[in-house]
């Protein structure tokens, strides 16, 4: 079998992906879905709030995934659900499977890698104690009780202030649990505030900055939990325990993009983000393979997973369009400095192909009124980028027009974070 | 002076609002936000979003084992003699209600059962407890 263009994953990232590079013009487009239905996770957020950038009003997840996959309708796009991908070679001949075709093989022109991500889990973070039912991901739990049907547990700590959590501290309530806490190692919360605010402050569930799990006690099923303030090196304060007694850990601590799949193509990796190493055009290191949405880079908006699924369609295409044509004649190195924890890219292709270069990065920590500072290797700086606050919980992004970028080109770029005022503190709770 | 974080959007603004000039709003970056502020230090509202029981009738899908349905959790496929099979339905209130009458709300959603097809958009459920909002399903089940 032969495609001109093959997605894996119909999450919203597959999905924009897919219709954009159909409305590019490509027409061969294959979507390999492995669960029976599109939209990938936002079938599971039954919540409001998506689509406010792409839509222009606030959907549910359901809705979303639904206006995503209304885009395909119509077009030549082939959809295969249920569909297992097993590997992806170099040269793009990715192995599938599914009920119906069998064991195939396709051929593909080029390939988007849409796989999404996975929760980490409570062996990731190493928690003590015994290991009894009732500790679950805090995605997992939002499976069971919004897909499934299925009530997890009545009284119930979240540890880790990522999003879902948060999102699962207010639905737990209000299925009529009692959510005694959420604890959080950092000093600040990882989700978005307007969920600390809509999840936690409505319902007076307390955040527990700066503390963290020393212990779960239970033998068939979670009985209590031990709750210890850290120190600013994130150790456990002796003396500072507390105990809650509950039937339910859920774990909201960070999420991986799913990579395996990219490993097996040979995919250059990126340690600080867990995706593929990109060019601005989100091209891994396998030429004619891109890679967009949260397998690339764990994002906090569907919207922003949209607009990069659609970025990597339009090089995907132009990639199509341009077999045959020289590869870029050398690369500069995106490296994050003092204050930015990553960098997507990671590699800028030169001469550059668009107008603009757009950069996304996380912060390392709070900063109140800064500045974000792009400079050459020496350190001498080519532009200054004025902010008023940043979070790590949320994604950054720098727009600059590529004629910023002195000829000829510096050996590498460094993008720092600079703080001119000290961050307030805004949380109320 | 009253301080919050509006939740319009994922911008998270920091907004004042003052109680003792008309509930005025500063701190925003858009119209919505203003609005917000007002909304919130007066009569707050949320939208709220659940789930409600579905029951799909000798679903054709259990007749194929080897093939999973894309609307039918799971733990279905364990009971291939069922009459019927027993799903989580989606659902949102039409527009935010006040948000003194969310547990009101849920319990009235809670009563809600429905049988497919349901279409997204459907009403199920007219002025859920008098808030004047309409309960609405957010997904289309077992509509080809």
């Amino acid at each position: 079998m032969n495609a001109e263009l093959v997605v894996i994953g119909a999450g919203p990232a597959g999905l924009a992906a897919a219709a954009e590079a159909y409305r590019e013009g490509v027409r061969d487009i294959l979507l390999l879905e492995r669960d029976a239905l599109p939209g990938g996770i936002l079938n599971q957020c039954i919540h409001n709030g998506f689509g406010l950038q792409i839509y222009k009003e606030e959907l549910t997840g359901p809705e979303y995934a639904a206006r995503a996959f209304d885009e395909l309708r119509g077009t030549s796009v082939v959809f295969k659900p249920d569909t297992m991908v097993l590997s992806i070679s170099p040269d793009r001949v990715i192995s599938a499977l599914n009920h119906t075709d069998g064991y195939f093989e396709i051929t593909a022109g080029t390939i988007i890698l849409a796989m999404g991500c996975r929760e980490r889990t409570r062996g990731a973070i190493a928690i003590p104690g015994s290991r009894p039912a009732g500790v679950l991901t805090a995605g997992a739990a939002q499976r069971y009780v919004n897909i499934e049907g299925c009530m997890i547990g009545r009284e119930i700590v979240v540890l880790g202030s990522g999003d879902i959590g948060l999102i699962m501290a207010r639905r737990m309530t209000l299925e009529g649990a009692k959510v005694l806490a959420c604890i959080e190692l950092m000093p600040f919360s990882s989700g978005l505030q307007r969920n600390v605010v809509q999840c936690l402050q409505d319902y007076n569930i307390p955040l527990l900055l700066s503390h963290t799990i020393t212990d779960i006690k239970g033998r068939e099923r979670v009985e209590s939990v031990t709750v210890s303030a850290v120190d600013e090196n994130r150790r456990p304060i002796p003396g500072t325990e507390t105990h809650y007694k509950c039937d339910t850990i859920l774990l909201s601590v960070g999420l991986i993009p799913e990579n395996e799949l990219s490993k097996t193509a040979g995919i250059s990796l990126d340690p600080r983000t867990g995706g593929p190493i990109v060019t601005q055009d989100t091209q891994t290191s396998a030429p004619g393979i891109f890679a967009c949405g949260n397998v690339l880079q764990v994002h906090d908006l569907v919207d922003n997973v949209t607009l990069e699924a659609r970025k990597a369609a339009r090089a995907a295409a132009s990639f199509l369009r341009a077999q045959g044509t020289p590869e870029p004649s050398f690369t500069i190195p995106v490296n994050p400095g003092e204050g930015v924890t990553y960098t997507v890219p990671q590699i800028l292709t030169m001469p550059p192909s668009g107008k603009t270069i757009e950069i996304h990065f996380r912060v390392n920590r709070k900063f109140g009124g800064s500045e974000i500072i792009l400079s050459n290797g020496q350190g001498n700086v080519l532009k200054r980028f004025p902010r008023e606050q940043m979070t790590p919980g949320e994604i950054e992004r720098i727009v600059f027009p590529s004629s910023l970028l002195p000829d000829p080109a510096p050996p590498s770029l460094v993008l720092t974070a600079q703080s001119l005022t000290p961050a307030k503190e805004v949380n109320p709770l | 002076m009253i301080e919050m974080i509006c939740i319009r959007c994922p911008m998270g603004c920091h907004l004042k609002v003052d109680e003792n000039d008309g509930y005025s709003v500063t701190g925003n970056t858009c119209a919505r936000g203003a609005a917000y502020g007002y909304e919130e230090a007066t009569a707050p509202t949320r939208t709220v979003t659940s789930t409600v029981r579905i029951f799909f009738e000798k679903p054709a899908a259990l007749n194929n084992p080897s093939a999973s349905h894309p609307d039918l959790p799971l733990v279905s496929y364990f009971h291939p003699d069922a009459e019927y099979i027993e799903a989580r339905l989606p659902v949102k209130t039409s527009a935010p209600v006040p948000k003194a009458k969310i547990m009101e709300v849920m319990e009235a959603i809670n009563r809600v059962t429905v049988n497919a097809p349901v279409r997204i958009g459907d009403v199920l459920l007219k002025n859920v407890s008098g808030t004047g909002s309409d309960l609405v399903a957010t997904r289309s089940m077992n509509v080809c």
